[in-house]
């Protein structure tokens, strides 16, 4: 690659990482007064943030010698252009697609520089978290409740025999009842998870192993049964869905879900499993 | 090309994307404050000269959200849910109709027979690049309505409810317009 400017590649990825970054953090933070950042604070998704993190932090250890070449230049003045675009339309999908381009060109003209495809990775999942994973959810609704429904029954049909389970609706006999709809679906956390694994295992090394496959297969599992197991307690009464839906309880599982999946990822991206 | 001049453009896509962000929204946090699409689904009710009845279920309860109204034609009462298109309403609807019930959904200016998450996304996305060049005749909120009348109910008239999505309705209402889609109580 030519080298046409007299900034660095590192430099101007970094621009616009960061470009892409602030625009995804105002669809994510309240800025519309104190009370509303701070609320908005509260109700962050934490894995999310870590995975920006993550994408700066390898961009940040790239090479620092290469210059940008005419298509470093080209591409970053389209990228930026687009993303002033992108902020006329107030959804997640505009930039969650120039998040995938910007993650598709790190991933491909990297010119060798592995952080700077650990960073191509990390931001794909990020993309996936933003566009893609509510797409696939968009088309695949009724199926995917169907499953959670189906474990949930089970574990259900063992534990409260007396709660009539029928289709993807939950109906306990003082007449407490509780359907699956969308928002309580495991995919969005397994999506949560496989972003959770990318990132710690990019954070901490630039290149993937067979055992990441693995981590990732855990960590989803791991989540699947946390949530099936938190839909039981929603229908268990309504006491519990108060408590664990609306109340103090939601935080705790929340937290709870945040710290296990890390923990399994962090866990499967240790120095002892990259032998793997 | 220079070193400060690549770093002033770079910055200047990030403050000008910045400042068109906040404003749109904001523009959007308002939109969607405004909408309310029980008390739109009312008013489209009360418009065609029909009679609300009251819901049972109350507020936080999900289904807190059913309108449910009186066609004289009917011996019993029809109801309109409105739901997010991204969810799979079937399970809910369920609880509060009895097999057999005749299903509409609405979203805009479609109407489907069956639940069609993938079109309403469409029209969703259409409405909301739209509504970027101000082109939009609806609020691109993502809240779509199911309509169920009891068996052996045959409405004389087909009710409009393109009015619940109708930008003119809250444009009148907030400028003090008789419309009053986004303020009237159900």
């Amino acid at each position: 690659m030519v080298a046409v400017a007299g900034i660095g590649r590192r430099e101007l990825l970094l621009w616009i990482v960061a470009c892409l970054l602030v625009n995804q953090a105002l669809l994510l933070v309240g800025v519309g007064s104190y009370d509303a950042f701070a609320a908005s604070l509260l109700t962050q998704n934490y894995i999310y943030w870590l995975a920006c993190y993550a994408v700066v932090y390898r961009l940040y250890l790239g090479d620092r010698e290469i210059r940008a070449g005419r298509l470093d230049c080209a591409f970053a003045l389209a990228v930026c252009f687009l993303i002033v675009l992108s902020g006329f339309l107030p959804y997640r999908f505009g930039i969650g697609l120039l998040a995938t381009l910007v993650a598709f060109y790190l991933l491909i003209l990297n010119g060798g520089d592995r952080n700077l495809k650990a960073a191509g990775a990390v931001l794909l999942a990020v993309s996936a978290q933003l566009v893609w994973g509510p797409i696939f959810f968009q088309l695949f609704t009724p199926e995917l409740l169907r499953a959670d429904a189906g474990l949930v029954g089970t574990f259900l049909m063992a534990l409260r025999p007396d709660i009539i389970w029928e289709g993807t609706s939950f109906f306990a006999p003082d007449g407490h009842a509780v359907s699956l709809i969308a928002g309580c679906s495991s995919f969005n956390n397994v999506s949560a998870a496989v972003l959770a694994c990318v990132a710690v295992a990019m954070l901490r090394r630039t290149e993937w192993v067979p055992g990441d496959i693995a981590t990732i297969a855990i960590a989803c599992v791991a989540m699947i049964l946390i949530n099936s197991a938190r839909i039981c307690l929603f229908a268990w009464s309504l006491a519990f869905y108060d408590y664990w839906h609306d109340g103090e309880g939601a935080q705790i599982l929340g937290v709870s879900q945040t710290l296990i999946v890390l923990a399994i990822a962090w866990w499967g991206a240790g120095p002892s499993r990259r032998g793997s | 090309m220079n070193r400060i001049a690549i770093r002033g453009l770079c910055l200047f896509a990030l403050l000008a994307s910045v400042a068109i962000r906040i404003q749109a929204n904001g523009a959007r946090e308002a939109m969607t404050a405004e909408f309310d699409a029980g008390a739109a689904v009312a008013a489209v009710v009360r418009d065609h000269g029909y009679q609300l009845r009251e819901n049972p279920v109350k507020p936080p309860m999900v289904l807190s959200v059913v309108v449910y109204f009186q066609r004289p034609e009917c011996a019993r009462a029809s109801l309109v849910l409105p739901y997010f298109i991204n969810a799979e309403i079937a399970p809910l609807l369920s609880r509060v109709t009895d097999p057999g019930f005749d299903r509409h959904f609405y979203y805009m200016d479609g109407v489907w027979d069956e639940q069609s998450r993938v079109s309403m996304f469409l029209q969703w996305a259409k409405y909301a690049v739209l509504d970027i060049v101000g082109a939009s005749p609806y609020l691109p909120v993502k809240k779509a309505l199911v309509l169920a009348d009891p068996k052996d109910c045959h409405p004389a008239v087909a009710i409009d409810w393109r009015p619940v999505w109708d930008k003119a309705r809250y444009r009148n209402a907030a400028n003090g317009g008789s419309a009053g889609a986004g303020h009237t109580g159900s």
